[in-house]
């Protein structure tokens, strides 16, 4: 078969499974477990454009979901915006503080990104405790409307979540893969591993930064407004730093630069986080162990099990190694 | 005023310590230690452990001791553990952001596990209150005022008069220099992060004695730690020391003035804007 | 004692540079190593002195095997290596990177004689002993470089193009310190472009080309510089 209509088979198949799936996990706890993995897997997948394609050490991405679940639950309690233009305003004003938060961190070098990102998801987190009135402070806003089409509210049919859970899953990884293997992933890449070199190649290495970083946050906040409504409630835990732990994981274990290893990570940790929700608090200690193997021993996440063909052109990971730098004449000064 | 001055220079102090030992980590070895806030909780929970009645009733003192002794192999393990195997690779910053992170989140559950939630006490190493023009200081407070600089004096000191102290700058400065002296850099990592650890672990204690202990107790220290520095220049001593008294003025002003909820966003926002303008911060070199 | 390279091979990642190089130095000897740029002399002498790994072959100073000593192992014995253009320690004082460079300890007790000696050689370091490194000037910092190599007591020194990038007069003033660093018996490997300096200097020279050593003139005397330099540039010199 030629590539395309394979690509068309699978959608066919993933578009299939999506109408199947919703009647499989129909229980509470397993729906339930279904629809935050689904969600997950967005936040983590998009968080691999900008740490792992394009190298860029953003700790500001979970800001991006947590701002956005706050925008939704500001706008439909406070503001009285009407459900759906709410996560549209959540994405507004994601994609407004993603530009910000660009023009901070490609201000930086090294490991001052991942600080002054850092910062800023602080900041965030502090804003959102101080401000009792608007954001309801430690305690979260609580009561945000059901997400509805016509009169059909989903409260009452989590199903509905679910598809659109799934919905927001599947157009999310199209627009990663499209793209990651558009011109403008290459030069992402190419930033990550050669900056000179696609600099000097005429590449413009902040622009396609800025919207590296802005265009991992658009589905990044839907998910976000998305997780409020259906939780009904936005407290400052969606900043915590478990769950930042727990999307890194997300990230780092199905590898990172390849899209596709980060959402089936989300499902499979956030499936076993529940699973060992019987331990306590131990199966965070299990979560951590777990990021450590996984970053001592499969650096390029589970993924790169299966991409070992191109494991030397495209070495992904966050830490892919730039290669030795060594031009014949040159001193092999610059050498790791 | 007087009350503010005090609370600033004794959050000052405190800052001090616990921003010394991640500068020292960052200066020798170029990585960032994300898990510095569980080993401050570590050396609380150790010197309680020794210390209170409810556990071995050993006393303040031999909590104290038992404490540094303690820090300093955790220290040692935690290098060992988290951050060895990714020196000198790629992306090594990164990685041990990462590996840091998860061994912060590894120790607080595993202290919240065998100790529990519940706030204890730990005795201070001094007692008592003195009154000072008027303002009620506690001695533990008077006590980190003094320590802090003793210790941290102590610790330039050694920096500057002493072989391993100024192999410790050697390797912060050019590593592969300091290999052609003869310096075993990998020993000067081990030093510089046992003695991080034992900072960090006394900066436990003495916060300990001041608030409760719980496990999530390095949590916020770690998040002004970082404030500080960041802000002061990560690398420079000078700078964190500056660093964190201008941090603890700040937000003892700022907690009274403007409230408590207020104060970390005016720290997040001063960080912020001082990384913009200068991006090494206060006194930092770039790496 | 006699420093001994055979069939050094060493590199970086995958990339091999330096394929199977053997030198030798005698007694109090001076050798020099040079050739064109990217070449591995200066990967060679890292490969030597332990910075980079070596992937086969041997070192012998005298009697002892050093192949698998560590860097510190390696300035314990003696065999020190001056880098090329080092920042040394930019925020230490003059003062404070010659101490260090007595770090290992045998040379540690001799330190307080050693400053002496190197202050002697460099009269313009004790000018500067309480200035910061990274204020001198690329002469200066040279000069401290090689002082701080000296202070560690080295059998063998190694210099990796001690005149780069330097002007004519504090060239000059380098090549007699070297030279005066030689007649104290002290054995010197000297890797650098100025052929001419290492004809006045050496007795062996070694040209070093695609990390192999192509040419060797064992005894300086018996042949002519201009030789070599039409070996080296072909028949424009």
């Amino acid at each position: 078969m030629t590539r395309p209509s394979l690509q068309i088979l699978a959608l066919a198949a993933v578009i299939a499974a999506a109408l199947v799936a919703p009647r499989v996990f129909a229980g509470g706890v397993a729906q339930n477990l279904a629809i935050l993995s689904l969600l997950y897997a967005v936040v983590a997948s998009n968080w691999d454009l900008t740490l792992g394609y394009s190298g860029i050490f953003n700790f500001a991405h979970v800001a991006f979901f947590g701002v956005a679940a706050y925008v939704s639950a500001i706008a439909t309690i406070k503001l009285g915006v009407p459900v759906w233009w709410d996560l549209l305003l959540g994405v507004a004003v994601v994609a407004a503080l993603s530009g910000l938060t660009a023009i901070l961190a490609l201000r930086q070098r090294g490991i001052y990104v991942a600080l002054v990102t850092f910062a800023l998801t602080q900041l965030c987190v502090a804003l959102v405790n101080s401000q009792k009135d608007i954001t309801g402070g430690p305690v979260g806003l609580v009561g945000l409307p059901d997400l509805a089409i016509g009169g059909y509210a989903f409260g009452g049919h989590p199903e509905a979540y679910f598809y659109t859970a799934e919905a927001l899953l599947i157009l999310s990884t199209l627009f990663l893969r499209w793209l990651a293997t558009s011109d403008f992933g290459l030069s992402l890449i190419a930033l990550r591993d050669f900056e000179d070199y696609a600099v000097s190649r005429g590449v413009p290495a902040v622009r396609q930064r800025v919207l590296a970083i802005v265009a991992s946050s658009v589905f990044t906040s839907l998910a976000g407004g998305v997780y409020a409504h259906y939780l009904i409630v936005a407290a400052p835990d969606v900043f915590s730093f478990s769950l930042t732990t727990l999307l890194l994981s997300m990230v780092l274990v199905g590898g990172a630069a390849s899209i596709y290893g980060p959402v089936i990570a989300a499902v499979v940790l956030t499936v076993g986080s529940e699973q060992l929700a019987a331990l306590g608090v131990v199966r965070y200690m299990i979560i951590a162990v777990l990021i450590v193997l996984t970053l001592r021993f499969l650096p390029g996440g589970v993924s790169s099990l299966w991409r070992s063909g191109w494991a030397l052109r495209w070495r992904g990971g966050a830490d892919a190694p730039s290669m030795t730098y060594v031009e014949t004449g040159a001193e092999a000064e610059k050498a790791p | 005023m007087g009350p503010i001055i005090i609370s600033g220079l004794v959050s000052g102090s405190l800052y001090a310590l616990v921003a010394a030992g991640l500068s020292l980590v960052w200066g020798a070895l170029g990585v960032f230690n994300f898990a510095h806030g569980a080993l401050l909780m570590m050396g609380a929970y150790i010197a309680w452990t020794v210390a209170s009645s409810s556990a071995l009733g050993a006393g303040i003192a031999a909590g104290v001791v038992a404490s540094v002794v303690f820090m300093a192999i955790a220290g040692v393990v935690l290098y060992f553990l988290l951050v060895r195997p990714w020196i000198g690779k790629p992306g090594a910053e990164l990685s041990v952001i990462m590996t840091t992170i998860a061994g912060g989140i590894f120790i607080e559950n595993l202290f919240l596990t065998i100790y529990g939630g519940r706030l204890k006490v730990l005795d201070q190493i001094v007692v008592g209150t003195i009154h000072v023009a008027g303002t009620a200081i506690q001695y533990q407070d008077l006590l980190a005022i003094l320590l802090a600089p003793a210790l941290l004096g102590g610790l330039a000191l050694l920096l500057t008069h002493n072989k391993t102290g100024l192999a410790v700058r050697a390797v912060a400065q050019n590593p592969d220099a300091a290999r052609l002296v003869g310096i075993s850099v990998e020993r000067i990592y081990i030093v510089t992060f046992a003695v991080s650890a034992v900072l960090a672990g006394v900066s436990g204690v003495m916060l300990g004695g001041l608030f409760n202990l719980i496990p999530s107790m390095g949590a916020d220290p770690l998040l002004r730690a970082f404030i500080v520095v960041v802000f002061g220049g990560l690398g420079s001593l000078t700078g964190t020391i500056v660093g964190a008294y201008v941090v603890g003025m700040i937000e003892a002003f700022s907690s009274f003035y403007i409230g408590i909820y207020w104060t970390p966003v005016v720290l997040f926002v001063v960080l912020i804007v001082i990384l913009t303008v200068r991006p090494t911060g206060l006194m930092g070199q770039a790496t | 004692m006699r420093f001994q390279v055979d069939n050094l091979v060493a590199g970086y990642g995958r990339i091999e540079v330096v394929h199977g190089v053997s030198i030798e130095a005698p007694e109090g000897g001076r050798i020099g190593l040079f050739g064109p740029n990217g070449h591995g002399k200066t990967t060679l002498l890292r490969a030597i002195s332990g910075l980079i790994d070596r992937r086969s072959g041997a070192i012998r100073l005298g009697d002892l095997d050093l192949t698998n000593a560590s860097s510190a192992r390696m300035v314990e014995e003696g065999v020190i290596h001056v880098p090329q253009g080092s920042a040394l320690f930019p925020r230490m004082t003059v003062l404070e990177a010659l101490t260090l460079g007595a770090y290992a300890g045998r040379a540690w007790s001799q330190r307080r004689r050693s400053l002496d000696k190197v202050l002697t050689i460099f009269p313009r370091l004790a000018e500067r002993r309480s200035q910061r490194c990274s204020t001198l000037s690329g002469g200066e910092r040279q000069m401290a470089a090689i002082g701080a190599g000296l202070m560690g007591c080295p059998r063998l020194l190694m210099l990796d193009e001690p005149t780069l990038g330097l002007a004519p007069h504090i060239r000059g003033e380098l090549a007699q310190a070297i030279q005066a660093i030689a007649e104290t018996g002290v054995s010197l490997l000297t890797v650098d472009q100025d052929i001419e300096m290492l004809f006045v200097l050496c007795q062996r020279l070694y040209l070093i080309e695609q990390g192999r050593v192509t040419l060797e003139v064992a005894d300086r005397s018996e042949v002519r510089h201009q030789e070599v330099l039409k070996r080296y540039f072909g028949s424009a010199a």
